[in-house]
């Protein structure tokens, strides 16, 4: 009975003009959409998997090598692994320190504060500042001779910093310009901790509950959802990073190190571009596209799996 | 009758079309687009070169445009979008060629008759690639050695002449603060980059044997390597690193310009930028120091070199400009503001280029010093990454000298 129904449906669809004629206009105006998402996102995905697996200059035809590019990746470049360290360096501290300030600077500015919206402005203006124009503020600040930061340590009676001339300080540097840009997130939760109940709150308060269990039980899990949103968002963005270092690594000019003391500026998405547009290596830049896809797509879905067991949705 | 005026009125009409169209062909000029990378000040001095080339005939119209980005342009030439000349460096033309981006001129060079022999020998090799002339040079890219005389004289120092010398002089010269932060930079390491070349070339060294191959396993070499180590074990890496990030190349806050850095590896533009922040500077330029006493001084150079891209869908035009362009009437007035050394040796002698600061040191030195070309074979940017990774290896003591020039090799072979 039931395949027969499907093939009454299905004829009437065929027989009635009005359902044909709707279906036809709805594909039509979603036609702009397919166009542009088979020209511009699908066949493109396809075409660089293609090319990783080719030697391409984008002037000659592409020359079929096989898994060549990946192999030479792995066990001969000698930039990779320090582009992927560095980038590991980036988004794991980058990532944490970041969520932290941003959930700190959302907790104070949630609170009964004079001026509340003045310093949430404050915080949140530096989101939306050009990162270009930024980093070349933050480079003189954090100047090695003439720097804000360096003449404050040195009031305190703490000696200067090489913040970007120091192996050692180049990464932390450029984590704390990004807290620095923390305001988009902080809005995030902001929005998400004015949701949290209040009656949850005054009920832990009638069990007795301090501030930091209050902020264990209640806050933290209420928070989980947007945590795991930022989290994800956070590690996607740390793999892709790449303005603020090259700017920071290149605005000194004069053919200083390209990639910072000891390459310790070298990201893997900066690697990846040097190696498509400047050595215009498109296979090898391609295979170092899909590498970096499946260490996305790998810790993504780790964290998801994990966030079965510290996400609570409400409800 | 009817039949008589209607075709008398369509032969009048075709007659007036063509004859349109022959005025039309006899005054349309054929456009040629050119794409530089210089901006600024240095766009504008292009601008007037275009605008001198199109007053000066009526068959090409040039039209220029500034684009900053390299990729930029190659990527339009890669997609038959791009100009029908534009400009690159020296270092860059054996890969473009071996890609296909630039036209050989072997054809047009013939055909008109171009004299490449006004260019230095060394200027047209790095513009030769398997014996096909592929770009004409406009400029040359030579650093100097200069010495602010004020502080040599206030430290009792010689001008050096040798390597040892330097070293010894750049220790002198050196001031540091109780805390041990440098007050006065001593050695050439500011700008870190133009060490290395410079030295490596002037102590009689070089980075390639056959011009096609990387090689920098010769004295001259270890001996820069080895005095950078000296200098740097001396007064730490970290302070001098600090020192060089501290300041920024060619504006206020360039150490050169403070005097706050003795001896400097530069080029010819330094004259511009002294004149402007620092005129009091009291100072030489000198080629770079040799190995032993009495050697030729030697030096390494470059190039803003011009070519036509195979996709160009004017290249007769685009000759035609580009030769005026690299000729002595095109660009001498933009080499003069913008105090480049002319690659066109019909400028070697001309006055108004002798009464420019320094520019008489610079020629004696391209004529009379021996002069290398930096390697232009194909992955060459890769070798200088990694060359100069290495070096800071050296620097920072995780290889010797040697353990250096071994890894170098090592590497090298892996190269992609």
């Amino acid at each position: 009975m039931r395949s027969t129904g499907n093939k009454v449906s299905r004829v009437g669809f065929f027989q009635n003009p009005i359902k044909r004629t709707r279906t036809i206009w709805g594909f039509l105006f979603s036609l702009p959409w397919i166009i542009g998402f088979l020209g511009f996102t699908l066949i493109p995905i396809i075409q660089s998997f293609y090319y990783s697996l080719t030697e391409y200059s984008i002037f000659r035809s592409p020359k079929w090598v096989g898994l060549d590019n990946y192999v030479y990746l792995f066990t001969r470049d000698r930039l990779f692994t320090t582009a992927l360290k560095n980038t590991l360096y980036m988004t794991v501290f980058g990532t944490a320190l970041t969520l932290i300030v941003a959930l700190l600077l959302a907790l104070l500015l949630n609170t009964k504060l004079r001026a509340r919206s003045l310093f949430r402005t404050i915080f949140y203006i530096p989101s939306i500042l050009p990162q270009v124009a930024s980093s070349l503020v933050w480079m003189w600040i954090l100047n090695s001779r003439w720097g804000l930061l360096n003449n404050l340590l040195n009031s305190l009676g703490i000696a200067s910093v090489n913040w970007f001339g120091d192996a050692a300080y180049t990464k932390p540097s450029l984590i704390m310009i990004g807290v620095w840009c923390c305001g988009n997130i902080m809005i995030i939760f902001l929005a998400a901790l004015q949701d949290v109940p209040r009656s949850l709150y005054e009920a832990a308060e009638i069990d007795g509950a301090g501030t930091m269990s209050k902020f264990r039980h209640i806050t933290l899990p209420s928070l989980s959802p947007s945590l795991l949103f930022q989290i994800i968002m956070g590690v996607i963005n740390g793999f892709q990073y790449f303005t603020q270092a090259y700017i920071i690594s290149n605005a000194s000019g004069a053919e200083q190190r390209t990639y910072g003391p000891q390459n310790s500026m070298l990201f893997y998405a900066g690697y990846m571009y040097s190696r498509g547009f400047v050595n215009f290596d498109m296979g090898l830049a391609s295979a170092m596209a899909w590498v970096l896809f499946i260490i996305v797509a790998i810790v993504t879905v780790i964290i998801l799996k994990s966030s079965r067991r510290w996400v609570y949705y409400g409800g | 009758m009817k039949k008589f005026s209607v075709l008398l009125l369509a032969l009048a009409m075709l007659l007036m079309t063509l004859s349109v169209g022959a005025v039309a062909e006899t005054t349309e000029r054929q456009t040629v687009n050119f794409w530089y990378l210089w901006t600024g000040v240095e766009a504008e001095g292009m601008e007037e070169i275009i605008a001198n080339y199109n007053a000066s005939q009526d068959v090409y119209e040039v039209v220029g445009l500034s684009v900053p980005d390299e990729s930029k342009i190659v990527v339009a030439i890669a997609s038959n979008e791009g100009p029908d000349v534009t400009d690159s460096f020296s270092s860059n033309v054996s890969s473009y060629y071996d890609q296909g981006i630039m036209l050989p001129l072997n054809d047009y060079i013939a055909e008109s008759g171009y004299d490449t022999s006004a260019f230095p020998e060394a200027m047209m090799e790095c513009c030769t690639v398997d014996g096909n002339i592929v770009a004409l040079p406009m400029n040359i890219i030579n650093y100097m050695m200069y010495i602010n005389t004020d502080l040599l004289e206030a430290a009792d120092v010689e001008i050096p002449t040798t390597g040892d010398e330097l070293l010894e002089a750049a220790r002198a010269l050196t001031q540091v603060a109780d805390d041990g932060t440098i007050e006065v930079l001593g050695m050439p390491v500011y700008p870190y980059g133009y060490y290395l070349d410079a030295m490596v070339y002037g102590m009689g060294g070089s980075y390639t044997d056959d011009g096609e191959t990387l090689n920098v396993d010769n004295e001259g070499f270890r001996k820069a390597v080895e005095l950078l180590k000296a200098y740097y074990d001396e007064f730490g890496y970290d302070q001098i690193s600090a020192f060089q990030t501290a300041g920024s190349w060619l504006d206020s806050t360039d150490p050169f310009l403070n005097g706050q850095q003795a001896i400097r590896f530069d080029g010819s533009w330094m004259a511009n930028f002294i004149s402007q922040y620092a005129p009091d500077l009291n100072y030489t330029c000198l080629p770079i120091v040799t190995l032993n006493e009495g050697d030729t001084p030697a030096a390494v150079v470059s190039s803003s070199v011009f070519y036509i891209p195979s996709t160009a869908s004017c290249p007769d035009g685009a000759f035609d400009f580009m030769t005026y362009l690299v000729g002595p009437d095109g660009c001498k007035q933009w080499l003069m503001d913008c105090t480049n050394i002319p690659a066109h040796s019909a400028l070697y002698s001309d006055e108004d280029m002798l009464a420019i600061t320094d520019f008489p040191a610079y020629f004696d030195a391209i004529q009379t010093n021996e002069i290398f070309v930096l390697p232009t074979f194909s992955n060459w940017s890769d070798c200088a990454s990694l060359i100069s990774d290495m070096v800071e290896q050296v620097i920072v003591g995780t290889y010797s000298v040697d353990e250096c020039v071994e890894q170098i090799m090592t590497e090298y072979g892996y190269l992609y």
